[in-house]
């Protein structure tokens, strides 16, 4: 009995002919699918040509190899080499140039195609090779695939040839041709090249920068006349208090400044260097007049006591030392009284940067060691509700200009357990430039929540809250 | 492929039915990201709201494990080093084969779909008439330019040669005979074997 198995594709329909050699055996159930497991035909019909590809077994094993192969070399453009081993195939799949397109070639064999009538015998094997071309089909992908499909819904078949499989591999990366030509790829190579000498140059013309000297608590600058020391008699770190009667400040000596880093404990509480650094950034943005007059860029070394004040700036790199005067820092620079000594005052260390831009950049001078943090929260939620009903009030009754700005102006406000604002921060580069359109800076009172003169990190705990001043005039208050 | 399995394997088999090829422990090769990030690309260029019926085919899939959500789905295709979000994150072995499984499955629900466009253009291509002439085979190709000009980085030596129509309508097609084939039986595993031709040992 002949069992004929057909796979049909819209564009391929593949038939195979075929018989079992292992016959139902007598009462059990009439199988409705016998396992074949000899092929007699293989016939493959495309849709469109008149000429079918048929063939025995050798044909068909070399159909699935061929097709399977040349499936995978699409997907990828990775061309699949014949190992040294291999026969020549019978049947041949091609690229053309267009890459939709590709070439289907049958080889004639010595032998014909085993014409059989039901012996149950296999076909022979081929012994010849292939000689000639027997036939040949351009196939569109579509149709391509619809063959790949075809042969693939039989290999799924467990009825049929269940001995003829293929296993999909991918190819070594011996094989693996070079994407680019040679030119291309060695092209980034002799950018980057470029790229490094042109840098080594540049680099050999950046002065090599000085040792900076550490930063000065700087008494012996002492104009002794015009500073008047806070009351208390606020620390005053000065490692080298010989106040002398120069009108002109001198830059201190490195030896002054090393001194007192080696006899002062550094600040490295990441949350005291933040607010230290904010204070430090308000007082000397405010009072940085003539931003445009730089023609560099200055850097300083600055020490600030832990009560914020100025202990002492030290130029960095390239910046010259009377360059100062165009800076605000001299004016900023605390003086402390007269023989105060130093003591074990902890300072603090930043780099402060006048861009030539006109921008200020303050950071530590070490880095944050962790997350600077805002200080002790209310976190009570009824606290915090009645609270930003206070902060709205409070800046709504107190903003009457009509805004001129272009953009939303977001802050970090905190406010004490009492309603008082006490600090604020500008989160967005609007809020900064239009902080004077705001009633914010009106409103603080810091000593409310314990910063003062010599506390710079509060004292109380706060609340935080995030307030959107819109363009529209619309004011926005929410938790932060 | 037939599974007769229970749901709660299905996960496994989805996976299992994709062999490990012999890579370094570092994750897929650049190629493989980049191919699979494409694919995805023309079939977001092909159905509205693809990026969405991916994040539902892991689910239907039961590949959420992996694929969680939209975040951890599009770092996963910033993989790809065309891509100008590009992350030098690495892409494991199991994430890949989950979003070829997706593609795979949605290949298959737009088979008519390709099949139609696939044939338009070799039509179009005989009579040599424009593309543009087609309306649903050029809404398809000017998606898949837009997407891939959005998202890819130009300053790429490889994304910098699809500076035409032309040239990004080719590879438009090419995906989309490559989505032709992920369409069949085995097309799956062709896809997946093809993903590492030329990378493995």
């Amino acid at each position: 009995m002949t069992i004929r198995r057909q796979y049909s594709l819209p564009n391929c329909t593949l038939v195979l002919e075929g018989l079992s050699d292992n016959p139902p055996t007598g009462g059990g159930l009439i199988d409705s699918r016998p396992l074949m497991t000899i092929l007699v035909q293989a016939e493959c019909y495309f849709s469109g040509a008149e000429q079918s590809l048929k063939g025995g077994r050798d044909f068909f094993e070399s159909l699935v190899r061929s097709v399977s192969r040349y499936a995978q070399e699409f997907l990828s453009q990775v061309h699949h080499p014949k190992l040294p081993g291999d026969k020549p195939e019978l049947v041949q799949l091609q690229k053309l140039p267009d890459k939709n397109l590709h070439r289907l070639i049958l080889f004639a064999t010595a032998e014909a195609i085993p014409a059989h009538s039901g012996g149950g015998m296999p076909p022979s094997p081929f012994a010849g090779m292939a000689q000639g071309i027997a036939g040949q089909f351009t196939l569109t992908t579509v149709q391509l695939f619809d063959l790949v499909e075809a042969i693939d819904q039989f290999l799924a078949d467990g009825r049929t040839l269940p001995d003829l499989k293929v296993s999909l591999q991918p190819v070594s990366r011996r094989h693996r041709k070079a994407d680019e030509p040679m030119s291309q790829r060695a092209a980034p190579a002799a950018l980057g090249i470029t790229g490094l000498a042109l840098s080594a140059i540049a680099f050999f013309l950046v002065p090599i920068p000085r040792q900076p000297k550490p930063p000065t608590p700087q008494p012996n600058a002492s104009k002794t006349t015009s500073p008047s020391p806070s009351p208390g008699g606020s620390p005053s770190p000065s490692a080298s208090s010989s106040p002398t009667a120069t009108a002109k400040p001198t830059p201190p000596s490195a030896s002054d400044l090393e001194k007192l880093l080696s006899s002062n404990p550094e600040i490295t509480d990441a949350t005291q260097l933040r607010f230290l650094q904010r204070r430090l950034y308000k007082k000397v943005d405010e009072n940085w007049k003539n931003r445009s007059q730089l023609d560099q860029s200055l850097e300083y070394r600055v020490s600030l006591a832990k009560d914020g004040s100025m202990l002492g700036y030290q130029p960095v790199g390239s910046t010259p030392a009377e360059a100062a005067k165009q800076t605000p820092l001299l004016d900023l620079l605390y003086i402390p009284a007269t023989g105060s000594t130093p003591n074990n005052e902890p300072i603090a260390q930043f780099r402060v940067v006048f861009n030539k831009k006109g921008i200020l950049q303050i950071s530590p001078w070490r880095g944050y060691s962790g997350k600077p943090s805002l200080g002790q929260q209310i976190t009570d939620s009824a606290v915090v509700t009645r609270l930003k009903e206070q902060v709205y009030k409070q800046i709504r009754e107190n903003w009457s200009t009509t805004p001129t700005f272009p953009k939303s102006l977001v802050y970090r406000v905190a406010v004490t357990e009492e309603g008082i604002i006490t600090d604020y921060e500008e989160k967005n580069q609007p809020a900064s430039d239009y902080v004077a359109q705001t009633p914010l800076e009106k409103l603080i009172k810091p000593e409310a929540a314990g910063l003062g003169s010599k506390e710079t990190v509060p004292q109380k705990p706060l609340a935080q809250f995030r307030v959107v001043f819109k363009p529209s005039g619309v004011l926005e208050v929410s938790p932060y | 492929m037939p599974t007769n399995s229970p749901q709660d394997q299905t996960k496994s088999l989805f996976l299992d039915n994709l062999p490990d090829p012999l890579i370094s422990e570092r994750g897929c090769p650049p190629r493989t990201r980049q191919q699979i990030d494409l694919i995805l690309l023309a079939i977001e260029a092909l159905e509205l709201g693809g990026s969405e019926a991916m994040l539902f085919a892991a689910k239907e899939l039961e590949l959420q494990n992996i694929v969680k959500n939209r975040v951890a789905l599009w770092r996963m295709r910033s993989s790809n080093p065309l891509r100008r979000s590009y992350t030098r994150r690495p892409l494991q072995l199991e994430e890949a084969k989950a979003l070829v499984v997706i593609a795979s499955h949605l290949a298959r629900r737009l088979t008519v779909l390709i099949r139609q466009l696939l044939l338009a253009y070799q039509q179009l291509n005989e009579k040599q008439v424009p593309l543009e002439n087609h309306f649903r085979l050029s809404e398809y190709l000017e998606r898949f330019r837009a997407h891939f000009r959005s998202r890819m980085n130009p300053r790429r030596a490889k994304v910098a040669i699809y500076n035409s129509d032309e040239k990004l309508n080719e590879l438009a097609i090419s995906l989309l005979s490559q989505l032709l084939f992920c369409t069949g039986t085995s097309g799956m595993q062709r896809f997946w074997s093809s993903l590492f031709d030329g990378e493995v040992a």
